[in-house]
């Protein structure tokens, strides 16, 4: 867990194929230390992707920002054999992960699968033909929910919402939330239920999470959110349940449920601002269920894991209530209203 | 045939564990596979990786172990898709093989039966021979 950079660079180009792994070894730390993907595509260039753009990599064993002649190309047989090293040889054993796009690989790094869907009553079953793989470099950021945690502060045990862009650092900050707590980094500890529906909070692999949850935290692992919250307030008596991306009716019933049984809620949820939170109809459900005594905004992609405002979940649904009056009055209310309104009273 | 029958407990336990459990191939082998020392526990890597690594141990190891060149075929091709398919996949592919080899046990068992029959009535020739010829 106290991996290097470019450690953990190497450990997710391990998922890889022998033939471009080599490649991808070889390629400077300097470089290995920003990579956030490795990027296999059938028929074109392998590419990693650093925040300040993308490098191809070069027969020669270097990699370029630009493409020219002499870059190394994945073959077929290359995303093939890359795909088995991901399964492990056993297609059956990451058979859910595989029907909901990606493959967690030892080391909590995530794969991201591209082919040919196959459908069977309606729903994905599977994949075939699979044409590309994004493989993302796992990083875990500790302090990165310092400042969300003192903000925050008591309130925590009524629930906490995160809302937040793609990309903003809303599982990045839920994981150091669950490690704060269940460590004892916050007085005590806290027993922590991680529902971890598509691994990416602690990433298991075989059952252990390679991401560090903290001491005194337990986690359901592939689990449905809205089978995991019950399940856990049920059988394992967590003071905190975490879980990322709510948004379903189902999971709504779950958190309302979980509610009275005194386990504060902590989870994220989609949305670029505040207004669009309140606008998102399973958000307001979420909010008015009043498992969640704060909602934190995070600034967005361009400052990951930036706390924008806390708002109190009160205060949120009473101006969309008010908006909701004034839209059936047939008057417009400024989307800006509440991002200007609420501020000063999150902070108070 | 105590090998053939070993691998059919094998084929049993390890479609229950990948049924109940889904556990990888290489766990799978190594939790259920103890009888057989030929089993690959990994693979290299390589373009053909676990395929070529269980045909290479099978044709190694296995006519040590008892196996008939017959045998080892079924082996090789039980070798080829374990591991390569969904769940529901994987079941099929231990139910065929289950069929196989209980097939070339029963095929075994019949040569095992007729050969006795050969051997008892060559020792009761002999033994007759014998007795004519000593009186």
């Amino acid at each position: 867990m106290n991996q290097s950079k470019t450690e953990r660079f190497d450990s997710a180009a391990e998922g890889v194929c022998l033939r471009l792994r080599k490649r991808l070894f070889a390629l400077p730390p300097v470089l290995k230390a920003h990579a956030q993907e490795i990027r296999l595509r059938v028929g074109r260039p392998v590419s990693v992707c650093c925040p300040e753009g993308t490098y191809f990599l070069c027969d020669s064993g270097k990699a370029a920002p630009f493409l020219s002649a002499g870059m190394t190309e994945a073959s077929q047989e290359d995303v093939q054999e890359t795909f088995q090293i991901l399964c492990e040889n056993s297609v059956y054993s990451h058979e859910n992960e595989i029907r909901n796009g990606y493959i967690t690989m030892r080391g909590g790094h995530r794969a991201g699968l591209c082919g040919t869907a196959v459908l069977g009553d309606g729903a994905v079953t599977g994949m075939r033909d699979v044409s590309s793989i994004c493989l993302r470099v796992a990083r875990e950021l500790p302090g990165c929910a310092d400042e969300l945690l003192d903000r925050v502060g008591k309130s925590l045990e009524k629930g906490l919402l995160l809302a937040g862009p793609p990309a903003s650092g809303k599982t990045t900050i839920l994981r150091d939330v669950a490690r704060q707590l269940s460590g004892g980094m916050r007085g005590c500890f806290c027993k922590v239920c991680v529902v971890d529906e598509r691994s990416e909070i602690a990433a298991a692999f075989r059952g252990v999470p390679q991401n560090d949850v903290g001491v005194c935290c337990d986690v359901l692992d592939g689990c449905p959110k809205s089978v995991g919250i019950l399940m856990a307030v049920r059988s394992l008596s967590p003071r905190f349940i975490v879980c990322d991306e709510l948004g379903g009716e189902a999971e709504t019933r779950a958190v309302e449920q979980s509610l009275n049984a005194g386990v504060g809620v902590i989870a994220s949820i989609h949305a670029g601002s505040a207004e669009e939170l309140v606008r998102r109809r399973q958000a307001s459900a979420l909010l008015e269920t009043g498992a969640f005594g704060s909602v934190a905004l995070l600034s967005g992609a361009a400052r990951p894991g930036k706390i924008a405002e806390i708002y109190r979940t009160g205060d949120l649904l009473a101006e969309a209530h008010r908006r909701a009056a004034s839209d059936c009055g047939g008057q417009l209310c400024g989307v800006y209203g509440i991002a200007q309104a609420l501020p000063a009273r999150g902070k108070a | 045939m105590e090998k053939l029958e070993a691998f059919l407990r094998f084929l049993s336990a390890a479609k229950t564990e990948i049924r109940y459990s889904s556990l990888p191939v290489e766990s799978v082998l190594r939790k259920h596979g103890g009888e057989f020392s030929f089993f690959p526990l990994s693979a290299e890597d390589g373009p053909d990786g676990w395929g070529k690594a269980w045909s290479e141990a099978v044709k190694a190891g296995a006519g040590n172990e008892g196996f008939s060149r017959k045998d080892i075929e079924l082996l090789e091709g039980f070798g080829a898709g374990f591991g390569a398919s969904d769940t529901q996949g994987q079941i099929a592919h231990f139910s065929l093989y289950e069929n196989l080899v209980s097939a070339a046990l029963e095929e075994a068992k019949k040569e095992r039966d007729g050969k006795s029959k050969l051997y008892r009535m060559l020792g009761v020739c002999g033994g007759a021979a014998a007795a004519i010829l000593l009186c």
